[in-house]
């Protein structure tokens, strides 16, 4: 929908679980007309992106979507997009990763790719997605930096949920034409994606990696003029009932809206608990975070990925924002969720109850835990 | 520099930048060599030249060009021996080019239309030549076209030599080599005929003398010692020259009409005080050296006569290979992989010594030999 | 036809010289115009012609990665469309990897959705290695430049399996270009090559396997197999041209007699007159430089009237042979003429042990002395002491390096004036002072392992490599040395390939042919499916006008020499594809909505080794190899009409 919205030129993808309504709406839309873009089914994923890449260098707006094995077997052009500063936007149906093979939710996929240049927003609700997606057209386009919306597979992608929708003028008002000053044309032509010789690598790196950092004030200009014209504010995170908060939740995506029931639940209760919602992860905002979630003695970081062999990704920023500064809570790493582990309500007060504990004993213990692992299938 | 987004590179061509002439230790040299006919021909005619101008249809051109040595092309066209169809390098594909005919039909080309050659700017020297035979006039012809004043003294009652005494009519008609020789009278040659010289002593006034009696005994009078194994016709006397039959040379009208225009070289040289340099022994292309695969198979398709009409002729100069003559056929130019050969002109090709890496592609295929590869610094 | 002037390609590439596939892309884009978008995988050509901030583009170009460069084409092709961008052709020029293999996937995509796209495949291969033109390769006829060997020659070479000299067959003379050069030095041996050369080796760690490595494997201290000492062989027989009775050029005092053969007597004079002798053909006279009291001044008037029936005038500080049959003898000989450009040339080392001798106790008597324990011989020519040097190992002398000294002189224009020696001494065995350590080789009767003392570049220059039979190894400048490189076939009928791996093991691999990608892409039913070759670049031309001006996928193979990888100087290339294509290993054909038409038919195909012998890499193949490849040829060329 988003993508008919922003007017996307030239769509590309290959369909894979639990992105495939994406995909056949937006094929539905061309075949009516409804969608004046040229929609290539292309073999392969690493093809959409490649594909992709090959449109937008040549000056149309692009978009695609995808999951999981899908955004693993295209991770290679995710660079070379990123690199090349073209603004691809795509939507990522957070999937589990195999093997073992999952078709359900968890924020494995994406989270792997946090390297690849991209920009990362992730969604609670389907309004989000519309929105986000409609933002980061134009944030893309004015930075020249390709920006991925995620969103969690099944949770939201097969659910129903009213949303929104603005109209189509207000969109073309908010998001002019792409027309970028460097593309392919025999007018002007242009070597793109030269061989970076030693002298100039690292210059390009920095280039890219700056722009990036800058992105984040991007997000906000851009994020304003939304909430303007559309009347939905967005920030890069939300908080909620955070006020004089001891125990502070940190997530992404749509665990969010579970989490938000449980701080209910507990600041009824008369505790004080409050909810850090995250929507931009890269490039991460960790003077944001620093300033939101300094004030607790604890923190739990919930996430539905694992960096094997480590902590959860989110963990790992969060904790190196806070590595150098004098006051910081003491963070728990949570592991939820994965494969579609149910998460409930109940789940997350446990962790509320956990978290408090530890700020107030003073010591962390076990780190991450895993949230609903059956020890009895694995000891 | 500053680096644009994504290291896109605005300056298209930009690789101009960085000359790899370094990388090279062969660099091509072209050079005009001698091709088999041209070195075969006694008249010294620079035939690849004139094939060209005929295969590009300017006629005119190509018969000045053939005018500029021979100046009896429709005598040769007709009974020269063709020494250049023998050792034509065409012959090791299919068969020999029929220059003799090409010869002939600008020799006849150039009677209809008329055409004339000049004679050059005067220098106010003359020079007397005895004997109006085909030496003695192609000598007398040559002298003319350097600006000197020339005067034929002709013992018989007409000039002309072998051409008109010697080869039976049915193969060289009469009016043929009068239409001939009157062109040269036209420039200025004068004739004395039923003049015999008896003795050196009644051409006083003469900076110079050609003696071209061809196969008479000289009177006593003019007799004189030849210096030895001179081509260019010296004896030892200063001033006195021989050409032709009398001067050793074989029989036969070309090598009579080569004789001539090398005395009249000579004595040119020697009227202008200067030194006759023998030019250098040339390099000539031999049938090894020319790519029979850029050539196809083709024999010549025409009348019992051989090649007489415009269209026939011109098809039998395409059929010439061009030994040792750039014509422009490109295949350097296309086949550099540095396209770093440029174009000067409709001939003429020149390497960028700048990007020239000398791998040596352009002098392995070319099609004429022109091109050879030489020691970087040499 | 003319071609267009502008060149869309501009020259400061980094493409080697004589690049097939570089001409290739230039010619292709000459025909196309200005109006193209050009998409390039990851490739030779891609790097060659992008190094920032530098390019050869003149026209929009885009690279991605390795294996998409048809999908990228697919999403410009389709911007393009979108955009209403109209007249602008995309071409994707890959090579054969990028196109065949990891590139198959996206391509067999783009032609399956019908995109208007030209695919070019530039095809080209891989390796080769090679020697120093002047390296001393020992054949039957004794040493020789590598750059004179012929082909049926016996040449030299380690048997592998029983570790003795054989001889066998060379089967091939390569000339392979221009490359960089470096030099192993050895205490005894020094040879230059280039870095890929492989050499016999003793394994490290280990004492009893030897195992082949390449020159920029070898480090300082690594062992490699030299000769020790050649077999000994029979006295020489001259061709020399007696003078007869009356011949005006024979003035001489006394009977003369010319030596048929060699011998002891002979040679040792030689070895005499190689040490101060000179001669002069136009007057007659062969000279020596023995003053009164000189040891070999009586040595010499003795040897001369034994073997030549004659005895030399005399003076003072001269002895002179006058005899213009003599004069022309000595100079048939090989020896040289000058003291600056004394030589021992290859005959000298097929004579038998006791002629060797002599001609060594001939030489000493001239500039050689005693010194210390060993012998000493001095000289002013280099090229004299370098023969010297290797004449006296093959005698099984421990040899010292060629001290040399260079001497400003008046230069009569010789390069190198100056003054050196050699030292030497009979060797020991076992000697370690070459290899500290017990190895399988000790006690062979003709090789042993000496140790590297120094690995040097040299600079750049022509070089050249042979091909041997059996063993593939012959022996250059003292050491053994590999004729092989590791091959590819590329995607032309099934050939064969060969790669040697360390001693015992040697085995010759067979390869099936490589995918026939024209038709993989006939296979998608797209408009139009061609190849070409540089060889033929007007047929090329033509095909890149007709592919352009197809509305859908079109899919163009043009094969492409390669010089580096396919081994064969730069300036080959055309005449390669044109071979090629003469002798039928490549078929030059059209296909227009599947109807295969042949555009270019050799009037007499051409028998297919002139094709593959003239390259380093098929350098391997045995006469049967050859034989089958010539039938595989026949059999494709019949399939498709072209007899």
């Amino acid at each position: 929908m988003a993508a008919k919205l922003a007017r996307v030129q030239v769509v590309s993808a290959y369909p894979i679980t639990p992105q495939t309504p994406v995909v056949e709406n937006l094929a539905r839309y061309v075949a009516n007309g409804e969608l004046e873009a040229e929609f290539v089914k292309v073999e392969s994923e690493h093809s959409a992106m490649s594909v992709c890449l090959g449109a937008s260098a040549t000056g149309a707006r692009t978009f695609t979507a995808t999951s999981s094995q899908g955004l693993m077997l295209m991770s290679e052009i995710l660079y070379v997009v990123s690199g090349m500063r073209l603004p691809v936007v795509m939507a990522n149906a957070n999937r589990s990763l195999s093997a073992p093979l999952s078709i359900w939710n968890d924020q494995q996929d994406s989270l792997a790719v946090r390297d690849c240049g991209w920009i990362q927003l992730y969604c609670e609700n389907n309004q989000e997605i519309l929105d986000l997606l409609l933002l980061s057209f134009r944030l893309a386009e004015s930075l020249s930096i390709p920006a991925m919306v995620c969103y969690d597979g099944y949770i939201l992608s097969h659910t129903s949920e009213a949303v929104e929708v603005p109209p189509q003028e207000e969109v073309d008002a908010f998001l002019p034409p792409y027309s970028p000053d460097l593309k392919l044309d025999p007018d002007r032509p242009l070597t793109m994606g030269p061989v970076g010789v030693p002298e100039v690598y690292m210059e390009a790196r920095y280039m890219q990696h700056r722009a990036l950092m800058e992105a984040k004030d991007g997000f906000l200009k851009v994020a304003e003029e939304f909430g303007r014209r559309f009347g939905r504010k967005y920030g890069i995170l939300e908080e909620y009932r955070t006020e004089g908060a001891e125990v502070l939740l940190l997530t992404m995506g749509s665990l969010a809206g579970t989490a938000k029931e449980a701080v209910d639940i507990c600041r009824d209760r008369g505790e004080r608990v409050g909810l850090v919602k995250l929507l931009l992860y890269r490039p991460f905002p960790w003077e944001e975070l620093v300033r939101a979630l300094s004030g607790a003695k604890a923190v739990a970081v919930l996430e539905k990925d694992i960096s094997t062999g480590w902590m959860g990704a989110l963990y790992i920023d969060t904790a190196a924002s806070f590595v150098n500064q004098a006051r910081k809570p003491l963070f728990l790493n949570f592991i939820v969720g994965l494969g579609s582990r149910d998460v409930r309500v109940e789940d997350l007060e446990e962790v509320v109850r956990i978290t408090k504990k530890v700020g107030e004993e003073g010591r962390v213990g076990e780190n991450p835990r895993w949230l609903g692992v059956k020890r009895e299938m694995v000891e | 520099m500053k680096l644009l987004r994504g290291a896109v590179i605005d300056r298209p061509g930009s690789s101009v930048e960085y000359l790899t002439s370094g990388w090279r230790i062969l660099r091509p040299v072209r050079e005009r060599r001698m091709a088999p006919c041209s070195f075969s021909c006694p008249v010294g005619n620079d035939l690849p030249e004139i094939l060209y101008l005929v295969k590009k249809g300017r006629m005119r051109e190509a018969w000045r060009v053939l005018k500029s040595t021979n100046p009896f092309p429709s005598v040769c066209g007709m009974v020269c021996y063709h020494f250049c169809e023998s050792v034509c390098n065409r012959r090791k594909l299919d068969e020999t080019v029929a220059i003799r005919a090409v010869e002939r039909f600008l020799g006849e080309l150039g009677r209809k239309k008329g055409w004339r050659m000049e004679a050059g700017k005067p220098t106010g020297k003359r020079v007397a030549v005895v004997g109006g035979g085909p030496a003695g006039l192609s000598c007398a012809y040559h002298l003319r076209l350097l600006g000197h004043e020339v005067k034929v003294f002709e013992a018989r009652e007409r000039e002309g030599g072998m051409m008109v005494w010697g080869i039976p009519e049915e193969h060289l008609p009469r009016p043929v080599v009068e239409e001939e020789i009157s062109s040269l009278l036209e420039m200025g040659v004068k004739v004395e005929r039923n003049h015999r010289v008896e003795g050196r002593e009644e051409l006083e006034g003469y900076e110079a003398l050609v003696l071209a009696t061809g196969g008479d005994p000289l009177p006593e009078g003019l007799k004189v010692e030849r210096v030895e194994a001179n081509e260019w016709g010296r004896t030892k006397l200063k001033g006195v020259f021989v050409a032709g039959e009398l001067a050793g040379v074989k029989r036969g009208v070309a090598r009579a009409i080569g004789s001539g225009r090398k005395v009249a070289l000579a004595v040119d040289a020697f009227m202008r005080g200067r030194e006759l340099k023998p030019p250098p022994k040339p390099s000539v292309v031999g049938p090894e050296e020319i790519k029979l695969d850029y050539f196809t198979f083709s024999r010549g398709v025409w009348g019992p006569n051989g090649p007489e009409s415009e269209e026939e002729v011109k098809a039998e100069a395409e059929r010439c290979f061009s030994c040792g003559s750039c014509d422009g056929c490109d295949n350097c130019w296309i086949l550099c992989p540095e396209a770093c050969i440029v174009r000067e002109g409709e001939r003429e090709y020149r390497t960028d010594e700048n990007y020239c890496k000398g791998c040596g592609i352009c002098a392995m295929e070319c099609p004429k030999a022109v091109i050879r590869m030489v020691e970087e610094g040499t | 036809m003319r071609l267009p002037e502008e060149e869309l390609l501009a020259p400061g590439h980094r493409a080697c010289q004589g690049c097939g596939e570089i001409l290739a892309i230039r010619l292709i884009l000459k025909t196309l115009g200005r109006r193209v978008i050009v998409v390039q995988p990851t490739g030779c050509m891609e790097v060659v012609t992008t190094p920032y901030p530098q390019t050869s583009w003149r026209v929009p170009w885009i690279h991605a990665a390795f294996e998409n460069a048809a999908a990228v084409a697919s999403g410009v092709e389709a911007a393009l469309k979108r955009l209403g961008r109209e007249g602008i052709k995309v071409v994707a020029i890959g090579g054969d990897g990028g196109t065949a293999d990891i590139g198959l996937q996206a391509l067999s995509g783009m032609m399956e959705r019908g995109h208007d796209i030209l695919y070019v495949c530039t095809d080209n291969e891989a390796y080769m290695n090679c020697l120093d033109p002047s390296s001393l390769v020992l054949t039957e006829e004794g040493l020789k430049k590598v750059s004179e060997v012929r082909v049926g020659e016996l040449l030299y070479s380690f048997d592998l399996q029983r570790r003795t000299l054989v001889a066998r067959r060379c089967s091939g003379v390569f000339f392979n270009g221009v490359h960089d050069i470096y030099e192993v030095v050895t205490p005894h041996h020094l040879i230059r090559a280039t870095p890929n050369h492989p050499f016999l080796t003793l394994e490290r760690g280990g004492r009893n396997r030897l195992v082949w490595k390449t020159l920029s494997q070898l480090r300082v201290g690594d062992g490699v197999v030299v000769l020790r000492r050649i077999p000994y062989g029979d006295s020489y027989l001259f061709g020399f041209k007696q003078p007869w009775a009356g011949d005006p050029q024979a003035a001489h005092p006394g009977p003369l007699r010319i030596p048929e053969r060699s011998s002891p007597e002979l040679m040792k004079l030689l070895g005499i007159w190689l040490g101060e002798g000179w001669v002069r053909p136009k007057k007659g006279e062969v000279g020596f430089a023995l003053p009164e009291g000189k040891r070999g001044r009586r040595e010499l008037i003795r040897l001369s009237q034994k073997v030549l029936g004659t005895t030399p005038t005399g003076e003072e500080d001269y002895l002179y042979l006058r005899s213009h049959p003599l004069a022309r003898f000595i100079c048939s000989l090989g020896l040289g003429m000058r003291p600056e450009n004394k030589t021992i040339p290859g005959w000298v080392f097929t004579l038998t042990l006791r002629e060797k001798k002599a001609l060594l106790e001939g030489l000493m008597l001239t500039d050689g002395y005693s010194r210390g324990g060993s012998q000493r011989f001095v000289s002013t020519s280099y090229e004299l002491l370098r023969r010297l040097r290797l004449f006296l190992q093959s005698l099984g002398y421990g040899v010292g390096e060629i001290h040399w000294m260079e001497r400003k002189g008046e230069g009569r224009g010789f390069r190198s004036e100056g003054l050196g020696h050699v030292s030497f001494r009979k060797k020991r065995t076992p000697d370690h002072t070459h290899y500290p350590y017990v190895n399988c080789l000790e006690g062979n009767e003709f090789f042993e392992v000496e140790r590297i003392i120094e690995l040097r570049y040299v600079g750049r220059n022509q070089t050249v490599d042979l091909r041997v039979e059996k063993d593939h190894n012959f022996i250059a400048d003292g050491m053994v040395v590999h004729n092989t490189g590791i091959q590819r076939s590329g995607t032309t009928p099934a050939l064969a390939w060969t790669s040697t791996t360390p001693v015992g093991r040697i085995w010759r691999g067979e390869d099936k042919p490589k995918k026939d990608m024209p038709a993989i892409a006939l296979a998608h039913h797209i408009p139009y499916v061609a190849t070409a070759s540089v060889g033929y670049p007007m047929d090329l031309v033509g095909k890149v006008k007709k592919a352009a001006e197809v509305k859908g996928p079109s899919y163009l193979h043009v094969h492409c020499p390669c010089p580096p990888g396919w081994g064969y100087d730069s300036s080959l290339t055309i005449r390669i594809a044109r071979l090629a294509v003469e002798t039928g290993c490549w078929i030059l054909y059209e296909a227009e909505r599947g109807r295969i038409r042949i555009t270019l038919k050799p009037e007499k195909r051409k028998p297919v080794r002139e094709y593959l012998m003239i390259q380093r890499r098929f350098s391997h193949l045995t006469e049967e190899e050859v034989e089958r490849i010539q039938r595989e040829v026949d059999a494709r060329c019949k399939e498709l009409g072209l007899e």
